[in-house]
């Protein structure tokens, strides 16, 4: 939309917009709802579209299937829309790409492409593929807590992670049981790298001055509100935390609200359960020290007796649990019924019916919001679905490919009833932006 | 085979040259008996089978004709002459200065192995050196190409049961090997398999190689989904394919083995000509490829003139059909002649069968194959018997007496000689 256009619109009436709406035909949402879920291949560049995953304040998690390959990955959707809302969205995602682009560890998520839909305004951020988040796994089970050895193993790795990142000069600030995911073999990886800092190459220290982490995790310094202190020491603080959690299922420091908890946490008074055991104890006060000078550093964790101790397996280890959906204890790849459209096995009867199985019901949601891009326009007929399959921009080197499917395949939809609808809907949305500047 | 068109324009262009590189005598020498020369030369080597004897040292080889690329053109495979011997052998020529990280760990895992490994079924590295910023592995030079080579340019249609069977004897011998020290190969497939000028079958393709061994102990499955191998995935197993947390273990090779004699048989790969995912969709939908014969293809379809539609996908229709299989589609031949009208024994159907099988676990292991009566029909040493099977290719050997710049056959061979080190080891 060009400001031109803004201009110009600025000087209609209320009242004409509000008339441009009743002559448009709009799809009731009701019809839109109540649609089947029919699974429609769609192809970002090489990568076919699964099932979501998870979903936060940026956007959706799904999983892709990158064609060529045939490698298992995770995308994360991101609407530039949507970060806009968010305080620091867009600066942080870029911060987080520009990060994870150089980093290369076994204990670190992996960035594999960047795709750019402009027309969309989506950005897509291709991972390796997780089967599972730590928090999940607590959660699935009553005891909200995991194993002496499996929380060991677990620790471990995420050390590993930590002084990989540490090394390269990132603060990750974030380090919680929600942000450590697990692939099939076991391998934690450090994720989220969203309020990460990268200190300046030439800083003399890890001297941090803002944290945007999840107040939970925080060390005194932060929840006193000191103006600089240690980007690393923060991270030892939160794995401190993390460590406490998945051993205990307990916090150390807990709060009706921020203000109580930030509170607790700055007097730094907190108990380590009994059952722990000294060593375990120990470890915990050492990471949990208020002073963070103190407080352990990776070297000092790494010679701690209960890190380097073997803890036998005395109870069963809790296990990924099922997908939470189609409770599928093997987590397989949900790509499965986009593949067969995609290839043109599953019937064909509802050919005209061209919702994205995607984003159906988000749409009808969408349209209330104002300033949301006319997103559908370009998804719901074959035609400028195949457009969009050649849209996006790779931006991590490998062009994107094409793949001759079925989706290209579609005729465009000259039948589809709600086309019309949608498009004028979606000059209402430029109107409703308009009203709103 | 996108590669292998490009070694025959390349020798057809450069074969001249070539030939005129180290083809002075041997006008009209037929090619049997260039094979008995070779045989005699390659007998006559007293140390074909130790490392120390291939010296780690650049001016100790001549570098002959190039017979392949790989690597992302980083690569460069070379005939060449070891001066000490006058012996023949290929070289993978690495400019590692040009290599990713990933690569040179990927390399390094390749050549370790290969350095573990001792085994008359395995390619063995004669030598590993570093030659200024590229690294050298000197492999014997497989006389015969692989079995891939063969099928496509000889054996288009499929080899006979008897030649498969020797092929397949060395591979499970190999294989019976590697899963005993704990490996699972990963890239089992005709490409994979060299054979040499004296008929023994030698397993390469170390390069996707992954240890069963996880923290000192042996693994019950592992998870990894081999990098770079978009090759390689037609004879990947199901289990490893779908990549969730059933995991696979060393049965996808046989898996992978089964893929493999489909191949051999058949003279292509099953999902040959379909995207990578609708590949994937077949495989985990349970569809089980099978070997094309009167007992697979109904007999009306046989006898039809085949179309021109398509390459044959090599496919049955669901796991359990055995009685109404059909092929889609036949590759084109005379009407008579259907290439598919022969009858493989249902010894070998049955062990295809048993390799193909969905459930990992009732595919039987590498030694419990060996002793399958499929293999009860070879009756003298394979080796002995592959050569006499395998005419009428004669492997070039001896590049004195082969190369007869006017046979059109000779020229094949050395086509198909020459492309053994295909770049499917390297499709990075």
């Amino acid at each position: 939309m060009s400001v031109g256009e803004l201009q110009h619109l600025d000087y209609l009436a209320e009242n004409e917009l509000i008339g441009m709406d009743t002559f448009i035909h709009r799809i009731d949402s009701t019809e839109v709802i109540y649609q089947p879920r029919r699974k429609r291949a769609k192809l970002i560049g090489k990568y076919l579209m699964g099932d979501l995953l998870g979903e936060g304040s940026y956007g959706k998690v799904k999983e892709m299937l990158d064609s060529e390959t045939l490698c298992r990955r995770a995308v994360k959707i991101l609407k530039k829309k949507k970060l806009r809302r968010i305080p620091n969205g867009e600066a942080n995602v870029k911060k987080e790409i520009q990060l994870l682009r150089r980093l290369r560890h076994k204990n670190v998520i992996q960035l594999v492409d960047v795709l750019y839909n402009e027309e969309k305004q989506k950005m897509y951020m291709v991972m390796e593929y997780c089967v599972c988040g730590m928090q999940e796994m607590l959660d699935s089970v009553p005891e909200k807590r995991f194993p002496v050895f499996q929380s060991h193993g677990y620790f471990c790795q995420l050390l590993d992670g930590l002084e990989y990142l540490h090394s390269q000069g990132i603060v990750h600030k974030d380090i919680k049981p929600g942000n450590l995911l697990l692939t099939t073999d076991g391998a934690l990886k450090i994720s989220d790298l969203g309020v990460a800092e990268a200190l300046h190459p030439f800083a003399e220290d890890d001297t941090c001055r803002t944290s945007q982490g999840s107040p939970a995790f925080q060390p005194p310094e932060i929840a006193n509100g000191l103006d600089t202190f240690s980007g690393f020491k923060v991270d030892i603080w939160s794995a401190g935390v993390t460590l406490y959690n998945i051993t205990t299922s307990l916090y150390p420091f807990e709060g009706d609200n921020i203000y109580k908890l930030f509170e607790n946490i700055g007097k730094g008074d907190y108990s380590v359960p009994e059952d722990c055991g000294p060593l375990l104890s120990d470890l915990l006060r050492g990471m949990l020290e208020y002073d963070p000078a103190k407080r352990f550093s990776i070297q000092h964790i790494r010679q701690h007796n209960w890190v380097r101790k073997k803890h036998p397996p005395s109870e069963p280890p809790v296990p990924i649990p099922p997908s939470p959906d189609t409770r599928d204890q093997w987590r397989s790849m949900t790509v499965m019924p986009y593949l067969e459209d995609l290839h043109g096995y599953a019937d064909d009867e509802d050919e005209d019916e061209l919702f994205d199985g995607e984003d159906d019901i988000i749409y009808t949601q969408d349209f209330t919001v104002p300033g949301q891009v006319p997103e559908e326009e370009v998804e719901q007929n074959g035609q400028n679905q195949s457009r969009a399959v050649a849209k996006p921009v790779c931006v991590n080197g490998s062009e994107a490919g094409q793949l001759k499917s079925k989706a290209e395949r579609r005729p465009s939809a000259s039948s589809n009833p709600s086309r019309k609808g949608v498009s004028a809907t979606s000059k209402i949305r430029k109107l409703s932006t308009c009203k709103q500047q | 085979m996108s590669f292998l068109r490009w070694v025959s324009e390349k020798l057809s262009v450069e074969s001249l040259r070539d030939l005129e590189l180290f083809g002075e005598q041997a006008q009209g020498s037929s090619h049997r008996k260039a094979h008995e020369d070779s045989h005699e030369s390659l007998t006559s080597l007293p140390h074909w089978d130790t490392m120390g004897s291939f010296l780690p040292n650049s001016s100790s080889y001549e570098l002959l004709t190039v017979i392949g690329r790989g690597l992302e053109d980083l690569m460069t495979v070379n005939l060449a002459r070891y001066h000490p011997m006058g012996e023949h052998v290929a070289i993978r020529r690495i400019d590692l200065e040009s290599c990713t990280n990933d690569m040179i760990t990927y390399l390094q895992g390749e050549l370790h192995v290969s350095k573990l490994f001792h085994h008359p079924s395995i390619l063995p590295y004669k030598s590993i050196f570093i030659a200024e910023n590229e690294l050298w592995v000197i492999t014997p030079f497989m006389a015969y190409g692989s079995a891939r080579d063969l099928i496509s340019t000889h054996f288009t249609e499929g080899m006979s049961e008897l030649a498969i069977a020797c092929i397949l004897l060395g591979v499970l011998k190999a294989l019976d090997y590697i899963h005993h020290m704990g490996y699972v190969h990963r890239s089992v497939k005709a490409s994979h398999v060299l054979i040499s000028a004296d008929g023994q079958v030698f397993l390469s393709g170390l390069r996707s190689i992954f240890s069963l061994i996880r923290h000192g102990q042996r693994a019950r499955v592992v998870h990894d989904f081999p990098q770079y191998s978009i090759k390689v995935l037609p004879w990947l197993s199901p289990e490893v394919l779908q990549q969730n947390l059933q995991g696979y273990d060393f049965r996808s090779d046989i898996y992978s083995l089964g893929i493999t004699a489909c191949e051999l048989a058949n003279g292509h790969v099953p999902f040959k000509d379909m995207p990578a995912t609708q590949m994937l969709l077949e495989k985990l939908n349970g569809t089980v490829p099978c070997l094309l014969d009167t007992s697979t293809i109904p007999p009306e379809e046989l006898s039809l003139k085949p179309s021109h539609s398509g390459a044959d996908s090599g496919i049955c229709e669901g796991p359990g059909a055995c009685g109404a299989r059909h092929a889609n589609g036949e590759p084109s031949s005379s009407s008579n002649n259907h290439p598919y009208n022969r009858t493989f024994s249902p010894h070998f159907h049955a062990f295809v069968e048993l390799c193909l099988q969905r459930d990992p676990q009732k595919r039987p292991s590498a030694s419990t194959l060996l002793s399958h009566s499929f293999f009860k029909q070879i009756k003298r040493r394979p080796s002995e018997a592959l050569p006499d099977l395998l005419r009428p290719v004669s492997p070039i050997s001896s590049f004195q007496s082969a190369q007869q710049s006017d046979s059109p056959s000779g020229l094949a061979s050395l086509e198909s000689s020459l492309s053994h080190l295909n770049v499917d080891d390297w499709d990075f």
